[in-house]
């Protein structure tokens, strides 16, 4: 049986942070900076997501020399629409951060 | 930003949460650990690494519950408890709730919690079958043992009773997490199984040698810590790999730890309905027997087999269980290229 509920409002953080740029790879910490969740909080709501199809996740392919790879994530096809539905509950938990640049902390 | 070579006591800490999750989630646990080298800053790498610990532990365990287990579970508990008040109704109606209770929740909290993980070859699953046998049993044979206690019809239990029951509970879910899920260095393998098993049945050998044939109390002693340097020994001798060896010593000491206490609680329970038709006998178990429970446990062999398995072979298997995975960690440090480097299946996929 599969569940229909309504996201929770850090999850719909982090659908709306994803969805802002669905074609581009996402890492974990500026996920985490994004949307003020803490590693904790955050990696189950990827792990969830990734578990239901809503999400993809690859290695970064050409690391910088001596720095590991970097996890990387985006939304699915299924993922954009529930961030489509989720919209309304995302910005109440949303800070106003600067995106990070990626590559860097 | 990284570390320093090696690693950070942040990046430790998170290697270790990391080395117990599921093989299903290592993914994940080495993505967290990939993302700590990129964080600057101490206290920000120990928030990161406290957090992430969180997660890699309370994975989202991406089914439903075990519905089915709880069914038996319950129907097992709601047996047991009709039993104790019928065998032994002085008891009490706590410990008729208590005594199935705990173990029930307990055990299907480990079922509901991680996914069983299915050991590696058959050895392996002979040993995780024995193991959980074993632990099954338990119970059992201390609930028998006790309620045929002439103390055990006295009175309804104590504090002190309760408490114990719930450490030996709490106890015998360790050991099920530590048989259906161990962290992946300390599974059963071929040779440590084998020789753990191996060590457990000459443990219940020697015991049963000094309860049948009359050998010597101290020899039986003895040879447990000498079955368990035995498997030790063997298996340093034919691996030579230090996960092997702990391998061998932790698989000992839980199914010797377990077998051993069997032995004891059945023979035990055997001397307490041959020696209790005696008037005189049960008069001095009541006069001297349980007024407290660690009155008891010095008492008594079977106060006293309780207090070993609940506390001195757990305390074993703690050490060798933390043992084990801070040599897997060493291990891992020193092959940086295997620890680091993702695998190639996970390039690009979603995680179903």
């Amino acid at each position: 049986v599969t569940r229909n509920r309504k996201p929770s409002r850090q999850t719909a953080a982090v659908l709306h942070a994803l969805a802002a740029d669905p074609a581009g790879w996402r890492y974990g910490y500026d996920l985490g900076r994004q949307t003020s969740l803490q590693a904790g909080s955050l990696y189950p709501i990827l792990m969830r997501l990734a578990d239901r199809g809503q999400l993809e996740a690859r290695w970064e392919p050409d690391p910088p020399p001596g720095r590991p790879a970097r996890h990387l994530y985006r939304l699915t096809a299924a993922g954009l629409a529930l961030a489509a539905a989720a919209a309304p509950a995302a910005p109440a938990v949303l800070r106003a951060r600067p995106r990070l640049q990626p590559g860097g902390a | 930003m990284s570390g320093p070579p090696g690693g950070d006591l942040a990046r430790r800490f998170l290697a270790a949460a990391e080395a117990l999750m599921p093989a299903s989630r290592r993914e994940w646990g080495r993505a967290m650990l990939a993302e700590l080298d990129q964080v600057a800053g101490r206290a920000a790498r120990w928030r990161f690494a406290a957090g992430a610990a969180r997660a890699a532990l309370t994975v989202p365990r991406g089914r439903r519950l075990p519905w089915l287990a709880a069914i038996v579970l319950a129907g097992a508990g709601c047996a047991a408890g009709a039993a104790i008040r019928m065998l032994a109704p002085g008891a009490g109606v706590a410990a008729a709730v208590l005594v199935p209770g705990l173990p029930a929740i307990c055990a299907w909290i480990v079922l509901a919690a991680r996914r069983p993980a299915r050991q590696d070859g058959l050895a392996g699953r002979v040993v995780q079958v024995a193991a959980v046998a074993a632990i099954a049993a338990c119970p059992v044979v201390a609930l028998q043992a006790i309620t045929r206690y002439p103390q055990g019809s006295a009175g309804p239990l104590t504090g002190g009773w309760l408490v114990l029951m719930m450490v030996f509970s709490a106890d015998l879910t360790c050991y099920l997490c530590l048989v259906l899920r161990p962290a992946a260095p300390l599974a059963a393998g071929r040779r440590s199984g084998l020789l753990g098993l191996a060590a457990a049945l000459v443990m219940v050998g020697c015991f049963l040698l000094h309860q049948f044939l009359g050998v010597p109390a101290a020899a039986t002693w003895a040879a447990a810590p000498a079955a368990v340097l035995a498997a030790v020994v063997l298996a340093a001798r034919y691996d030579g790999s230090p996960l092997s060896v702990m391998g061998a010593a932790l698989w000992a000491v839980l199914l010797g730890g377990l077998a051993w206490f069997i032995v004891t609680m059945m023979t035990a329970s055997r001397a307490i309905s041959l020696d209790a038709r005696d008037p005189a006998t049960i008069a001095e178990a009541h006069s001297q027997g349980a007024a407290s429970v660690l009155a008891w446990a010095a008492a008594d062999d079977l106060g006293a087999s309780i207090m070993i398995l609940t506390f001195v072979f757990t305390l074993l298997i703690i050490m060798l269980s933390a043992w084990g995975v801070l040599i897997a960690q060493d291990i891992r440090r020193s092959t940086p290229a295997a620890a680091s480097q993702p695998s190639d299946r996970c390039n690009c996929h979603s995680y179903r």
